[in-house]
């Protein structure tokens, strides 16, 4: 018999089963009051990721090479121009002066620049799927990463976002849910940022003009 | 990691009089914890998020074998491996395996309780492998040659100053007393071994078996670095750690943090569903995910099946007061705390740490802030009566049992009892009415307390007594 | 009001440690009006055999407990932790034996002394005066709190007493360290929690230390004598009794 078949066999003669408290109607947790746009907003900054809210892409993408120039990044990790909503990613580098690093090289690029799938109001969380034009480490690698959100992607919770989209999650190999820059606590408690993954994370929030 | 647990007395005893590790434990490291557990007490939505919490893990254990199977073919539908390991031994027999027919050199591991149990780090390493744990806390433990003391800060034993001469020594920092520099320089130490290593290896802290994901919650991110960078990824996971649906899985993600941390939310919360798929550019190539029984099966199969609930959030070291005066490595294994004197003696054998489960004043703290209400005071309770527990008691236990009982059973020996033993105590008298020297087994806590000696007249002489 | 007498559950520390706190329940009960009696065969409820693993012997004696209270119609005892035992482990552990239906019945009608006089008679107010003001720690039993639910009662109690004023302190919530046979099994940990929870209650500055527990009383106060302090741990049955 493998270890398989042994294991399962094992499990499916197992009397002792834990009791439950019966919970007929599901129990909604954890709602957001009042606007979920202001509630993003104030939960990603409690969660000391920096929002920078614009008005129209056209905005968010001015917003985004202000940035640039104001920080002086030099290079950069990007998702594919495909993968945002909007074209004008290759234009904000190209009037910044910013490079647009190979992947090979992103281990060294000052920023990583993402779209989001979602962003989660509840916790000030954004969404990010792997796909084509998506790689994982865009949001990973660098030390700042800036993610621009389209304020239709807001939903409530983590549960609204996981309900709705559960069928659709295995089509993306990785999804993986930000709240705020890399942190640790490891040693006396003393929070630190920017462990493994960014130390630096900016949310730039495309309202509807 | 080699069980020590039968030395719990012992080691116990070392951790009291080491002042510096009562300190930093209560006053010190738990600090931020017991703030979490008060801000969460006060949560609204506490309880139904518990309920539900709960409920979801009932579900998924009394679907145990169905939504294992589902969980295996969702994930090879999508191309990652399965294998199934009935023991520790066969786990890291399997995952050397998978490391060694690719060709690994180095691996990087993420944070992972179940290989901490199954001994993996030495196992790899006696077949030659580089093995690099990437949790900060982990990290640390592992540059000291230690093992961790708490299921979430796993270096909670150790202080700032200890770790910078630890970094000092071994990573070449000049000596600071800044927690940031020393993270930056674990930081650079692990990136070089992330971005040549050949293997990831992670735990798992629940996978969804509706669609075959793993979920892994993280705050540093070496959780998305593992799972990411190299080439192979090897998830390794106790077959308990399964639920049902996304629906499920939400109301448990969202309640760890707050338990585990005080946080709303953890940093990372990463979705795993196969190795690269077609047209993504990066990710692991390969996806192999081990699933471990090693003594689980067998506590589905007992009276202790509820123990299975649990979601390693740490609460309940959190709020035990032994573990508070202790600290972790008390317990002698990788499960510290009341959920370690439950199931370490569940998976290790009782004979194997037979002090653990009166490690407990029975308080019912640990109840409280269990966040899936695991009763674990009853556990311990009922490990006591179990045979071996009977045994390491001892003839001398036993026989006062059965004398208590007969008292007990028989009120007018009860009555002639007290009195008898009123006068046979006399020559330890004190001057107050209590009880000093006395020998046996009340030495025990004429140690540091006295004892009252019988009263005069018991309450029932009294209420018989001519004042009525 | 019942028509028949509540029975006292002395509980096997009262009885036999300190008769004191059971004629302060006594006392109490008398003010009220309440007709009392004290059921001869009553030994303990099984609780120490049952918590340290013996469970034969926690059956045979609980058998006993149920069968020399079942013609009670409320029980009274002084002491959380026995009620909790009683309710919530004792039918459990007499399952299968014939006094099972009836330890389901006890367990209905078992009363700790503060929540039958708040909750069952509905007096909050006993009109108890002291003499001298009295600043007061609470210090709640681990198993009265958590497991039977009794912590607001004997607060209830003990505000509406005339000159006693109930002080917060550190780590309230935190047990003393008895917890039976871990005292003597684990006796340095145990130690370890009473010198803080000691540590926390002389630092709130308090005149004394009520609570509900025997078990708890005799720990703090063979701890607080053998360190020589002078402060002392009552049971808040005994000080309303003197109050009235």
């Amino acid at each position: 018999m493998t270890a398989r078949e042994a294991v399962l066999t094992a499990l499916r003669s197992a009397r002792g089963l834990p009791v439950g408290e019966q919970v007929t109607e599901p129990i909604p947790v954890l709602q957001v009051e009042g606007d979920p746009t202001h509630a993003f907003e104030r939960n990603a900054r409690a969660l000391l990721a920096e929002v920078h809210r614009t008005q129209g892409w056209q905005a968010a993408w001015q917003h985004l090479e202000s940035l640039i120039r104001a920080r002086g990044w030099q290079t950069a990790a990007t998702w594919g121009a495909s993968a945002f909503p909007q074209p004008g990613l290759a234009d904000v580098l190209a009037r910044s002066g910013c490079r647009a690093l190979q992947p090979s090289d992103w281990v060294s690029a000052d920023v990583g620049i993402t779209g989001a799938d979602a962003g989660i109001a509840a916790t000030g969380t954004i969404v990010l799927a792997s796909g084509p034009g998506k790689p994982r480490s865009v949001s990973l690698l660098p030390p700042v990463h800036v993610a621009l959100l389209a304020e239709s992607r807001i939903v409530p919770t983590i549960e609204d976002w996981l309900v709705v989209n559960a069928q659709a999650l295995p089509q993306s190999a990785g999804v993986v849910f930000v709240s705020g820059p890399s942190r640790s606590g490891d040693i006396e408690m003393v929070v630190t940022l920017g462990v493994h993954g960014p130390g630096e994370v900016h949310i730039v929030l495309v309202c509807s003009e | 990691m080699k069980p020590v647990a039968k030395d719990f007395i012992p080691a116990s005893r070392i951790a009291l009089a080491d002042d510096h590790l009562r300190k930093a434990i209560f006053a010190g490291a738990m600090r931020p914890y017991l703030q979490a557990a008060e801000r969460w007490a006060e949560t609204s939505g506490r309880e139904r998020l518990r309920t539900q919490a709960r409920e979801a893990r009932v579900r998924a254990l009394r679907k145990l074998p169905e939504l294992l199977e589902r969980l295996e073919k969702n994930l090879l539908s999508r191309g990652a491996k399965v294998l199934w390991a009935a023991d520790a031994e066969e786990a890291n027999r399997l995952i050397a395996q998978e490391c060694v027919a690719r060709d690994a050199r180095l691996v990087v591991k993420g944070k992972s309780m179940v290989t901490e149990e199954t001994g993996l780090n030495q196992h790899l390493e006696r077949a030659g492998m580089e093995v690099v744990e990437s949790d900060l806390g982990e990290f640390i433990i592992q540059l000291a040659g230690e093992t961790p003391s708490h299921i979430i800060a796993p270096v909670l034993h150790k202080s700032k100053d200890a770790i910078a001469k630890l970094f000092s020594e071994r990573l070449g920092l000049p000596l600071t007393d800044d927690p940031a520099e020393m993270m930056r320089a674990a930081r650079s130490y692990l990136r070089e071994k992330f971005l040549r290593a050949d293997v990831g290896i992670s735990g798992v802290n629940l996978a969804v078996a509706e669609t075959g994901g793993l979920v892994l919650v993280t705050n540093e991110g070496n959780g998305r670095m593992v799972t990411t960078l190299p080439r192979t990824h090897i998830a390794v996971m106790g077959l308990e750690r399964v639920v049902e649906s996304w629906k499920d899985l939400a109301s448990i993600v969202q309640l760890l943090p707050r338990v585990a941390t005080g946080q709303s939310v953890s940093t990372y919360v990463s979705i795993i569903h196969g190795p690269r798929q077609q047209g993504e550019p990066d990710g692991p190539e390969e996806l192999v995910l081990v699933i471990v029984d090693n003594g689980r099966s067998a506590i589905l199969n007992s009276d202790y099946a509820e123990s299975l609930l649990c979601i390693r959030c740490g609460a309940c070291l959190n709020a035990c007061p032994v573990y508070r005066r202790v600290g972790g490595h008390a317990y002698g294994w990788v499960y510290p705390g009341p959920i370690g004197s439950v199931i370490s003696p569940l998976l290790l054998g009782l004979a194997e740490a037979p002090d653990l489960p009166m490690a407990s004043s029975l308080c019912g703290a640990c109840r409280d802030a269990c966040p899936v209400k695991i009763d674990l005071p009853e556990m311990l309770v009922r490990l006591r009566a179990e045979p071996p527990m009977r045994r390491k008691g001892g003839r001398m236990m036993s026989l006062g049992m059965k004398m208590w009982r007969y008292v007990m059973l028989h009120p007018s020996v009860y009555r002639w009892g007290l009195a008898a033993t009123r006068f046979l105590t006399r020559p330890w008298h004190g001057e107050d009415g209590s009880l000093r020297g006395l020998p046996g087994p009340a030495s025990a806590w004429l140690e540091s307390r006295d004892l009252p000696a019988p009263a005069p007249r018991s309450f029932r002489a009294l209420y018989r007594g001519p004042e009525r | 009001m019942p028509e028949k007498p509540v029975a006292i559950f002395a509980t096997c520390l009262v009885d036999s440690l300190y008769p004191d706190i059971g004629m302060g329940m006594v006392r109490v009960l008398d003010r009220l009006g309440i007709p009392h009696t004290l059921p001869p065969a009553q030994t303990c409820c099984g609780q120490p055999a049952f918590n340290a693993g013996f469970r034969d012997d926690a059956r045979a004696v609980g058998r006993a407990f149920v069968r020399a209270f079942r013609d009670c119609e409320a029980i009274v005892a002084p002491s959380g932790s026995c009620v909790a035992y009683v309710r919530s482990h004792l039918p459990h552990l007499l399952d299968g034996t014939p006094e099972h239906g009836e330890a389901l019945g006890l367990a209905e009608r078992t009363w700790e002394f503060s929540e039958y006089v708040v909750d069952v008679l509905h007096k909050p107010d006993l009109g108890a005066r002291l003499e001298s003001p009295l600043r007061v720690a609470l210090h709640n039993g681990c198993h009265a709190m958590r497991f039977g639910g009794i912590e607001r009662q004997p607060r209830i109690l003990l505000e509406n007493v005339r000159g006693l004023t109930l002080a917060d302190f550190e780590r309230s919530e935190e047990c003393c360290g008895l917890g039976g046979l871990f005292s003597v099994k684990m006796p340095q940990i145990s130690t370890a929690m009473m010198e803080d929870k000691i540590a926390a209650l002389l630092a709130s500055g308090v005149d004394v230390v009520l609570t509900g527990d025997a078990g708890c009383l005799m720990h703090l106060n063979g701890g607080l004598a053998r360190a020589g302090h002078s402060l002392r741990v009552r049971h808040y049955a005994e000080l309303l009794g003197e109050a009235l």
